[in-house]
């Protein structure tokens, strides 16, 4: 549950596997979502370079309006940095997604990443881009004159879990 | 507080035993562990949270994880875990849960293990031979209370074995007793399985594949040569085992008593190994222990402990899937499976589709995720190890039973706004009361959508499989019949529902079958063939106007499906021959000049299709286009028009131009001919149908007869049913196919005698109207109003409705949109 605007409103979160072979999953997912988060990891230039194939997944099977945000993770190991922040803003620009970079372990940016995607779904649905009644989208309204207007947003990672340690 | 004291324990242990090596630490932590059996060999009744085992068993994974991290190849720990079998000891832990919550504790313990080690772990024999056990103890069905966890380490595993994929044969398990024993019915199956899904790739089909990656895989992790010897043994010992286990299995095959699964579990070879063969492998561990760490009396009695933990295990286990073959029989409210499931050669899978019919959202998802990615692994065999499990059955009787659950009382408008997928929880729909039964209905689509899905994203032995069980299962089985029911106006909105759901082009080929029979050749008058189309036809000419509107619907998400079959079942094999042209007339009776010459480029152009590269239709572009759109424009006369402007039909034109545009691409690959032409009699009289023959007239179908039955009682039917039946006329008149487009849109053509068309039909409409309607001034009011208030905004007059004038107006509109087709088809043609 955040606020935006004084109302309320319920994001229903999915974590999809980064995985290759679990793509059928991510596919048979953006069908319903709103909105996406495509992680990367900043220490990791191959989960960037990867990034084109997602975003292509994303936008064949989504809606064509779905909110897809890009997010460079684990901002907190900038020693061990491998993309520069200039590279992810670039990606995002060329490609129309708005950009952040998080981490999850000090929580940087965290909250952030799901308000902001919030926040473009409900710009959009104030557009009127996205067409509420037609429930294709992921945007339920709530019972009354929606004070509430959750989205579902299907998180996706790009990282790769091959990774020791556990900070989440 | 239990943590406080567990810390100071811990800082206690620190100080006494300070470590030196992350080896020495490693194997500290684990005697650590082990001693809490020493010193509970009786009792074992405390909770394992309440124990030092959570705590031991986190170290051990950080110190694994952690040598991981600093040394690039496997370092002494994991050896050491693998040399000693480890994960054997815990598996038969778990098994027994001694304490109660091992079970739990051992899954997180390994699903963290194998999730974040860098290396594929998977392949190891005594790595593997635990990880089956605990798989085989996963089961949701009856529920079980750690359900969730169990689902995500079987998740974690199928995640491996995506990652590895040659590891695949490892969880593609194949119990050899259960092949001879369910032999004779494998023999009956295997020739009819062969006919419709003869794969060349296959091979090794009696072979346990379990043991492929012994066979054929040098990858060893740590030393080579590490377990060749053990493995040799193993392997010998299986191969004896295999035979002796065949022959049993064929001495009892009569016993049907005995179900599969316990026979798998308990005749497993691994399950059998562990039994005869740990032993002595933990008394040499043990030894080494005593090597290591010059001390340990106890090892032998924790050796017998265990040994009598794995006699419980066994024990505990056969229980367990005695209760669960039969739990599993009356099992809640979604149940009335008729069969006991079967077990398929993948013990993953079986253990993942126990929890299709979980009460727990999450851990049914999560089931269906795991489901989805086995089913879509590239490899070969295990495709055809997963389209003959039980799946398709399993996947198809929750559907049906999904369906069956939906009350009666459900307004079938309802239907149409309901929207769901699988993965995505709706909690509008799911959870609010939108409408009454709202939630089963979306329960059905959300499963349906799943489906749908599952056949997209699995292997085509698999995907083909599925379908037709849900064909042959779900839609002959259950829904032909309910199409007669009393609430079969919502039984129909539900096909529909599903039909424009439908996106994989295997299922749809099927609901296809379904719908209008899988025998092409056309139907002769009156004799029916197809018991679904037949059925849908007579609920059109019923005294239900819901109904009516309903099953016309059906028919227009048919059409939409674009389908090949659909369409040359319900209309193209009767137009495709041209029978209803009249020959003898087209020399004299061809009205201008043009439309001779249109009729001669024709034959050149449809004969020479091949080698002409451009793909302009006369046929749907006719020299005389104007003559055709005057025709439609001029039927309806000057008085019962009430719109001014007669060339408004323009204002139709860019809405169908969209449309052809997007109908044009969906039927590109339908291979339809360019032009109508006619086929050489002489040539082809072999292959003409025979319904030309055998009346020697047209027959157009029962779907065209239908449809033209509708239209010709326009006058007489609610507006409702006007619409839809206009509606769907128009659709059929967009498709770029030449026979259907000079059928529906060119009146000018010369047909055979007593031939109805479109363009006959709604002349008669008109000439209804004409005489009906009364040539007053009040009448025209009537008319202007009826047209304000259908067409106009302010709708809120609440009048009483006047079927005739509606109907009027109605047809005024319908002709227009067929003069809006017919240019748009010329215009694109051109
Ligand atoms: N230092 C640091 N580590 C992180 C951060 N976020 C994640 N990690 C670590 O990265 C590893 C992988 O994280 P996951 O959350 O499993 O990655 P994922 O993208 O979900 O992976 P898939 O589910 O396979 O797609 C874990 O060991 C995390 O502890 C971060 O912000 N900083
Ligand atoms: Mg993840």
């Amino acid at each position: 549950m955040i606020t935006i605007d004084s109302k309320q409103i319920k994001l229903q979160i999915w974590d999809t596997a980064g995985q290759e072979a679990f793509r059928s999953i991510t596919r048979s997912y953006y069908r319903g979502a709103a909105g996406a988060l495509l992680v990367y990891d900043i220490t990791r230039r191959e989960t960037f370079n990867h990034l084109t194939t997602w975003l292509e997944d994303a936008r064949q099977h989504s809606n064509s309006n779905m909110v897809i945000m890009l997010i460079g993770n684990k901002s907190d190991l900038d020693s061990r940095r491998e993309v520069r922040r200039e590279e992810g803003e670039a990606f995002a620009r060329e490609h129309g997604l708005v950009f952040m970079e998080t981490s999850a372990k000090t929580a940087a940016n965290v909250e952030e990443a799901f308000i902001n995607t919030a926040k473009e779904i409900y710009e959009k649905i104030q557009e009127g881009v996205f067409d509420i009644n037609n429930e294709a989208n992921g945007i339920k309204i709530g019972p009354q004159h929606s004070p509430t207007s959750p989205g579902g947003l299907a998180g996706t990672g790009g990282q790769g879990s091959a990774q020791g340690g556990g900070c989440c | 507080m239990i943590s406080g004291i567990q810390n100071a324990l811990k800082n206690a242990i620190d100080v006494i035993a300070p470590p030196a090596t992350p080896l020495q630490d490693f194997t500290y932590h684990w005697k650590q562990l082990m001693n809490f059996y020493v010193s509970h060999l009786t009792d074992c009744k405390v909770p394992v949270q309440n124990t030092n085992i959570p705590r031991h068993l986190d170290v051990l994974l950080e110190i694994l994880l952690q040598e991981e991290k600093e040394v690039n190849e496997p370092g002494p720990c994991l050896e050491y875990l693998l040399q000693h079998k480890l994960l054997d000891l815990l598996a038969t832990l778990a098994s027994a849960e001694t304490p109660p919550g091992m079970r739990t504790v051992c899954l997180v313990f390994l699903r963290k293990l194998l999730g974040r080690s860098k290396y594929p772990l998977l392949h190891h024999a005594s790595i593997y031979a635990p990880i089956q056990r605990l798989v085989a103890l996963c089961n949701g069905n009856p529920p079980s209370p750690i359900e969730s966890e169990e689902v995500q380490f079987l998740l974690t595993i199928c995640f491996l074995v995506c990652k590895y994929p040659h590891v695949t044969s490892i969880i593609n398990d194949a119990p050899i007793v259960q092949t001879t024993s369910n032999s004779i019915k494998k023999e009956n199956e295997k020739t009819e399985i062969q006919k419709v899904t003869y794969v060349p790739t296959r091979r090794r089909n009696n072979s346990n594949p379990l043991f492929e990656p012994l066979d054929t895989q040098a990858v060893t992790l740590i030393n080579p040569n590490l377990f060749d010897k053990e493995q040799r043994r193993l392997l010998r010992s299986n191969r004896s085992f295999k035979t002796t286990a065949s022959s049993q299995g064929s001495s009892r095959r009569s016993n049907e008593s005995i179900s599969s699964r316990e026979e798998s579990v308990s005749s497993s070879p691994l399950a059998q190994k562990s039994v005869c063969d740990s032993p002595s492998i933990d008394t040499k561990s043990n030894e080494q222990w005593k090597e290591k760490r010059q001390e340990d009396s106890s090892g032998n009695k924790i050796d017998e402990h265990l040994q009598n933990l794995r006699d419980l295990r066994l024990d505990t286990d056969c229980n367990a899937y005695d209760d669960a073959s039969y739990v599993a029989v009356d099992n809640q409210s979604l149940k009335s499976s008729p069969c006991i499931p079967e077990k398929s050669k993948c013990l993953l899978l079986d253990a993942l589709m126990s929890y299709l019919n979980s009460a727990d959202n999450t851990v049914r998802i999560r089931a269906c995720e795991g489901i989805m990615v086995l089913a879509s692994l590239d490899d070969p065999s295990f495709a055809q190890t997963v389209a003959r499990s039980e799946l398709p059955s399993i996947v198809t009787i929750r559907l049906e039973n999904l369906f069956n659950a939906i009350p009666a009382h459900v307004d079938h408008l309802d239907i149409y706004n309901v929207d769901v997928t699988w993965g995505l929880d709706s909690p509008l729909w799911t959870k609010e009361k939108k409408f009454p039964g709202c939630r089963q209905v979306a329960a059905f689509f959300m499963w349906f959508d799943y489906c749908d899905q599952l056949i997209r994203e699995a292997q085509t032995e698999f995907a083909e499989t599925l379908a037709r069980t849900i064909r042959v299962m779900f839609f002959e089985r259950i829904v032909t019949s309910a199409l007669v029911d009393h609430h079969v106006v919502l039984i129909t909105a539900l096909v529909t529902k599903c039909l424009k759901e439908i996106t994989s082009p295997i299922l749809c080929t099927e609901v296809s079958y379904w719908l209008v029979g899988q025998d092409r050749d056309p139907e002769i008058p009156n004799v029916w063939t197809s018991p679904v189309l037949h059925r849908l036809i007579e609920n059109c000419f019923t005294d239900s106007n819901d109904l009516t509107v309903e099953t016309l619907k059906l028919f227009e998400e048919a059409i939409d499906k674009r389908n090949e079959h659909i369409l040359h079942c319900l209309i193209l094999i009767y137009l495709s021959t041209r029978a209803y042209y009249d020959n003898t007339a087209a020399d004299s009776a061809i009205a201008s000049w043009s439309d001779e010459e249109d009729e001669r480029e024709k034959e050149k152009k449809g004969f020479l299709d091949l080698s002409y590269e451009q793909n302009h239709s006369r046929t749907l572009a006719p020299s005389n286009i104007h003559r055709v759109i005057n025709c439609f424009l001029s039927l309806m006369p000057r008085y019962l028009q009430t719109d001014c402007d007669v060339n408004n039909y323009e204002k139709y034109m860019p809405a169908w131009e969209r449309q052809y545009s997007l109908v044009l691409s969906d039927c590109a690959l339908m291979a339809w001919p360019l032009e109508a032409v006619m086929v050489d009699d002489s040539a082809s009289s072999d292959s003409r149908p025979e319904a030309d023959h055998c009346s020697g007239r047209f027959y157009m179908g029962p779907f065209l007869s239908m449809l033209f039955d509708k239209i010709s009682n326009m006058p007489r039917q609610t507006y409702e049913v006007n619409l839809e039946v206009t509606g769907l006329i128009s659709r059929l008149a967009l498709l770029p196919h030449p026979y259907l487009h000079e059928f529906m849109l060119n009146p000018l053509l010369p047909l055979l005698p007593g031939t109805k068309s479109l363009f006959l039909c709604l002349q008669k409409v008109i000439k209804q109207l004409v005489s009906e309607i009364p040539k007053t001034a009040e009448s025209k009011t009537m008319l202007k109003e009826t047209r304000l208030k259908l067409l106009g905004d302010c709708s809120q007059e609440e009048e009483k409705e006047n079927i005739l004038y509606e109907s009027a107006i109605v047809t005024e509109e319908f002709c227009k949109d067929l003069a809006a087709i017919a240019y748009v088809k010329y215009h694109h043609s051109i």
